[in-house]
């Protein structure tokens, strides 16, 4: 399976990847290898097949609506990450 | 004459009144310290999981009940993915290809000109986060990441700005009635994005739409349709082609900006969550949700018009406040007098807290001149502070309307004795002097006199003098 340019750039920018001109033809190759490899399963027929919508044969795992848990302090869950003033410190957004 | 018409197509955010978020159970409600509603879920931490909070669901399919639709059996969740960072995990939880509910409509009235407007689909999805900007740089707040929403999409049935207007304060109207959301674009808990495109009158395609983001008011959204259309109709005009992109709507220009947003970013890669099983809605499910859905607003109007007998300005007093309505609705089937009834509640600012049972029982105390018009205030005040019971309050109070003519009597004796200018003055043809009278009476009653007795009674001892 090919991947043409336009894809790849595509690809690169949902992913916020700058790729390097030299890599692009290594990865897009790889890309491919690993698409013919899922493509493995269009051999499957799967006319008349209703589309699973999960692996698990589970339905409504539901919570009811009431606070339990106690309420983590804000340093420990900013611990992993740079903050100030309680805020996740961010580069500059243009809102 | 109007050579273009606008096709306008509306999707609107509400934030569900839970109590808890709609994947975890930190607090849904607004405020709080930046990252003090949030916990390792919310905040899209790895290894964590999202549970679907069951009332996210109900609300959900209520809210579709009122807005008509068609509440699915088989629902599931899916990841829409996206990058910006009001979104920790990189991606909304949200619904592309089974919402819960669609096919619904709102019927508007525009200048007397009824309307059909479809709904296309209700799904649920998880609100994101807040950026806060500053000089230095930008910092996230994930408070709201979580908070449940619905996102209504319109048909494209919508032609003119007043009709959007129409839609949106119906759509707000009946969502509020409902119980489900306070729908106040002010706080953010609606938001509403436009879609539009124009054709030639008589023409029914559909061409390439612009969708305008972030409006926040029903004025700047009638505003934005306007100046949107006549920015489509100058381009088409011009001979220049219109590209498919969000906007923005600048107030003070009157204008829509592009927000040029690269092209293709929209791809969102939808794929099922594979943290969250599908939503399984029985037709008992329904049955039970659907005894939660109130009659129309109007109906309820013209009921308490027509049989309960209130004056208009009361019945829509009730009715502007989907709580408080309910509340009188209850309470109503227990009293005598509902006019009363509804005069005592609107007297008070914060009735909704008060339970139906009291409001009755408090009703039908007045009604049977058991307390006076005055006791209920200095009831509920001793009500709220000590939750004792009314009976024990009327007693504790001293509230008991004074049954005891002889007492009365002696009374108003002592009263037209002691205020001899009144009296004079009331003799003299001032029918107004014997408010003063009166009131000397209920002082010395501690206002448990019936003041229609006591009026009586003065006004028979005055003749006789």
């Amino acid at each position: 399976m090919e991947l043409d340019a336009k894809t790849m750039e595509t690809l690169a920018w949902l992913s916020r990847l700058d790729i390097p001109q030299e890599e692009e033809a290594p990865l897009s190759a790889s890309i491919a290898e690993m698409l013919s490899f899922f493509q493995q399963l269009s051999a499957l027929d799967t006319a008349g097949v209703e589309p699973t919508a999960h692996i698990a044969p589970l339905e409504n795992v539901l919570r009811e609506d009431e606070p339990f848990s106690p309420r983590l302090d804000r340093d420990l869950l900013l611990s992993g990450t740079e903050s100030e003033d309680g805020l996740i410190t961010l580069p500059k957004v243009i809102g | 004459m109007a050579k273009y018409e606008s096709v306008i197509g509306l999707e609107v955010h509400i934030e569900l009144r839970t109590k808890t978020k709609i994947f975890c159970d930190c607090p849904a409600d607004h405020g709080g310290d930046p990252n003090t509603r949030c916990c390792p879920v919310c905040m899209g931490m790895p290894g964590t999981l999202p549970v679907l909070n069951k009332r996210v669901v109900e609300f959900a399919a209520r809210a579709g009940m009122m807005l008509n639709c068609e509440i699915a059996h088989f629902s599931k969740m899916d990841r829409k993915n996206y990058f910006y960072p009001d979104l920790p995990k990189a991606y909304q939880i949200s619904q592309l290809d089974h919402p819960l509910c669609e096919h619904g409509y709102i019927d508007i009235n525009v200048n007397g000109e009824e309307k059909r407007i479809g709904i296309t689909r209700i799904h649920i999805e998880e609100d994101a986060g807040k950026l806060v900007h500053t000089d230095g740089g930008s910092g996230a707040d994930c408070n709201r990441c979580g908070v449940p929403l619905i996102e209504i999409v319109s048909e494209p049935d919508i032609r003119t700005a007043a009709q959007a207007k129409a839609y949106l304060e119906r759509l707000r109207e009946l969502i509020r009635w409902v119980g489900v959301s306070d729908c106040q674009m002010e706080t953010g808990s609606m938001r509403c994005d436009v879609n539009l495109s124009i054709r030639p009158v008589g023409d029914t395609n559909l061409y390439t739409r612009t969708e305008i983001k972030n409006l926040n008011s029903l004025k700047h959204i009638a505003a934005a349709i306007d100046a949107e259309k006549a920015r489509q109709i100058d381009e088409t005009e011009a001979g220049r082609a219109l590209v498919q992109e969000t906007r923005r709507y600048d107030p003070e220009k009157d204008k829509t900006y592009s927000m040029r947003v690269k092209e293709n970013a929209n791809d969102y890669r939808y794929f099922p969550d594979p943290d969250l099983v599908p939503i399984i809605l029985t037709d008992e499910d329904h049955a039970r949700f659907r005894a939660m859905i109130p009659d129309l607003p109007e109906e309820r109007l013209a009921k308490y018009v027509n049989e309960l007998k209130l004056p208009e300005a009361t019945a829509k007093s009730l009715c502007d406040e989907p709580a408080l309505a309910n509340l009188y609705s209850a309470a109503a089937e227990q009293v005598q007098q509902p006019k009363l009834l509804a005069n005592l509640m609107l007297a008070d600012a914060d009735a909704v807290q008060i339970p139906a049972e009291i409001w009755a029982e408090l009703t039908n105390l007045c009604a049977a001149n058991k307390i006076n018009r005055s006791a209920p205030a200095k009831l509920l005040e001793a009500y709220r502070e000590s939750g004792k019971d009314i009976p024990a309050l009327v007693q504790e109070l001293g509230l008991e309307q004074v049954q005891d003519t002889g007492l009365l009597n002696s009374i108003a004796d002592e009263v037209i004795a002691a205020n001899p200018k009144a009296v004079a003055d009331y003799k003299a043809g001032k029918e107004a002097a014997i408010k003063a009278l009166m009131g000397q009476v209920m002082k010395r009653t501690k206002g448990a006199a019936n003041p229609q007795e006591a009026t009586a009674l003065l006004k028979e001892k005055l003749a006789k003098l």
